[in-house]
């Protein structure tokens, strides 16, 4: 785990992490102090879980889908990816100890946006409450399957085309997913094509990973067998962005 | 002597800057011919913004819904089900057939996890606070809309919806400024003269004012004269004259191709609907101008335009059926 540890250093000496960190843990608090929600009280944790998941979005898909396209541009253009290649470290593993060393520093933001939200911004009502851990728990996985993913895919892109491919094409992938998708399904339910059912069908619905509302709402958490059918359905995009990045991974510049 | 000069070229090109940024800056700030309407990268009014207009129906339908039932739950379409993958795949399907039956089970299960996704799991009520803010959502969504594209007959017909039905709408009734939204959207519509759809709109805005002229009837004191309806009935039959002439123009041109028979149907049912209102408004004017404003005044004198509300109540409620698979936005 050479890489990966070079990795995690190498993250943590520039610091960036630490603006995520402290973006994550303190504008859920300081944000609603900008809200709406000082003149009605009641609005403060609506305002909090809509603070804490979008900062953490935007973290992830700023911050984190940048930082993974720049290690995998770096390990092709620096001649690190060449030297552990040279002492038989596979370009697979290479792949997956940088990808899970970026995800070292996602995964803890999203444990500590779920425990604020847990803990910080927990309905009042009792039978409201006891769901609200199960969809906080739900909302987490299925976030970090999809980051995981766009993370894999920015670097393994950013290591045969430059960082700034590497970025914009996980970026514009996950914000039409998530959002993308959406306004194309209004349109073709307003007016049908098939090439456009076509695109909308095969295309990555991150939408569903996103329960932001879901938790805004308080709509309780999502019934088991739909949690597992997006889980195995996030998987599957996984495995097909995992082999896609394996397929585009370098470890060396490609000319 | 070198690095001062710098310093001095740097200080004397601020100062200069700064001088001529206040002083060009105020009269331009000052001018209201130059006051430029707020409109992030000119979506409103666009292209691009009729599209949007479009795709955001979906949306603004939801938090109707949810807004007018129980908040947290959205409608859900029963055939939206999706079916058992042996529905689709049976030992006799070729290969193309395969290939449709796998789009279709896709799609059903995509639209089950979306159902899965939106439907609430929560056993207490949504408060009437919580329904009433996204109704407001929805409220403010539709406006939006009608920004991007004023001349879209629903966009327009949902927003006036919203204004003027008390039960559904967030604000109270607001007859001037209904008034003005018609009186703009009459505007905005009659000046666009390549496409008959708009003008459709700019008809459905007039019935809305003559909605509004006979709601005044009720007032001790009616605001709005006979003749005053009449005039509304004039620039009325002005757009639906256009509308036909325009027609036959794109009838001729072969317009209506590019259109989809979706599309087509829509403005025919339209047109037919806009027809029939104008009937009634004319008979209801008649009876005005010939019974007096005391015998007019009577309930039974404007029988159409009660049945008229109903109709867009219920256009709405079908619209929010039609889509009701969509996701509340924000």
């Amino acid at each position: 785990m050479r890489l990966f540890q070079l990795t995690i250093a190498t993250i943590f000496q520039r610091k960036a992490w630490a603006i995520c960190m402290l973006a994550v843990v303190l504008l859920p608090f300081a944000l609603p102090l900008i809200s709406s929600a000082t003149e009605k009280p009641n609005l403060v944790q609506p305002a909090r879980i809509l603070a804490a998941w979008n900062t953490l979005w935007c973290c992830s898909l700023l911050w984190g889908l940048f930082t993974a396209a720049r290690q995998g541009e770096d390990n092709a253009k620096s001649g690190i990816g060449e030297y552990f290649l040279a002492t038989g470290m596979s370009a697979s593993r290479q792949l997956f100890e940088i990808w899970f060393a970026v995800f070292c520093y996602i995964a803890p933001l999203t444990l500590i946006t779920a425990a604020i939200c847990q803990w910080a911004a927990t309905p009042g009502d009792p039978t409201e409450r006891s769901l609200w851990w199960v969809l906080n728990l739900q909302y987490a996985s299925l976030f970090l399957l999809v980051v995981a993913q766009l993370m894999a895919l920015a670097i393994a892109l950013a290591s045969r085309f430059g960082s700034i491919v590497g970025f914009s094409i996980s970026l514009a992938l996950a914000l039409y997913g998530l959002w993308g998708v959406g306004l194309l399904e209004n349109m073709l339910k307003v007016e049908e094509n098939s090439i456009l059912r076509g695109i909308w069908l095969y295309s990555p619905q991150y939408r569903f990973a996103d329960l932001t509302q879901r938790l805004y709402f308080k709509r309780g958490a999502l019934p088991l067998p739909a949690f597992w059918a997006m889980a195995l359905y996030f998987f599957g995009i996984l495995a097909v962005c995992a082999g896609l990045s394996r397929l585009f991974f370098r470890t060396q510049p490609s000319c | 002597m070198l690095s001062i000069t710098p310093r001095v070229f740097s200080t004397g090109l601020i100062g200069t800057g700064a001088l001529a940024w206040v002083f060009a800056g105020r009269p331009l700030i000052a001018n209201p011919d130059l006051d430029v309407p707020l409109n992030p990268l000119g979506f409103n009014c666009s292209p691009y913004g009729e599209v949007i207009a479009m795709a955001m129906q979906g949306p603004i339908d939801i938090l109707f819904d949810a807004g007018m039932a129980d908040g947290g739950l959205a409608l859900k379409d029963e055939g939206q089900i999706a079916p058992d993958a042996k529905t689709y795949f049976t030992p006799q399907t070729s290969p193309k057939l395969a290939v449709r039956s796998f789009n279709a089970y896709l799609e059903a299960f995509l639209n089950s996890l979306d159902k899965a996704s939106e439907a609430g799991n929560n056993p207490k009520a949504a408060s009437p606070a919580l329904r009433r803010y996204l109704r407001r959502q929805a409220e403010d969504k539709l406006r939006f809309a009608y920004q991007l594209d004023p001349s879209h007959y629903g966009n327009y017909n949902a927003l006036h919806f919203f204004l003027t039905e008390p039960e559904v709408g967030t604000r109270p009734e607001l007859t001037p400024s209904v008034a003005k939204l018609a009186e703009n959207t009459i505007k905005y519509c009659l000046r666009q003269d390549e496409d008959p759809r708009p003008i459709l709109t700019a008809a459905a805005a007039a019935t809305n004012i003559l909605q509004l002229m006979f709601s005044g009837l009720h007032n001790t004191t009616p605001k709005y004269t006979p003749a005053q309806m009449r005039q509304c009935l004039l620039v009325l039959d002005h757009c639906l004259a256009r509308y036909t002439r325009m027609s036959l123009v794109w009838d001729a041109t072969k317009q209506w191709e590019r259109l989809s028979n979706q599309r087509i149907a829509e403005c025919q049912e339209r047109f037919r609907f806009i027809c029939k209102i104008r009937e009634a408004a004319e008979e209801t004017i008649i009876s005005l101008e010939t019974s007096g404003k005391a015998e007019a005044t009577r309930q039974d004198q404007l029988p159409v335009f009660h049945a008229y509300r109903r109709p867009q109540i219920s256009w709405l409620r079908a619209s929010v059926l039609e889509r009701s698979s969509l996701l509340a936005f924000s």
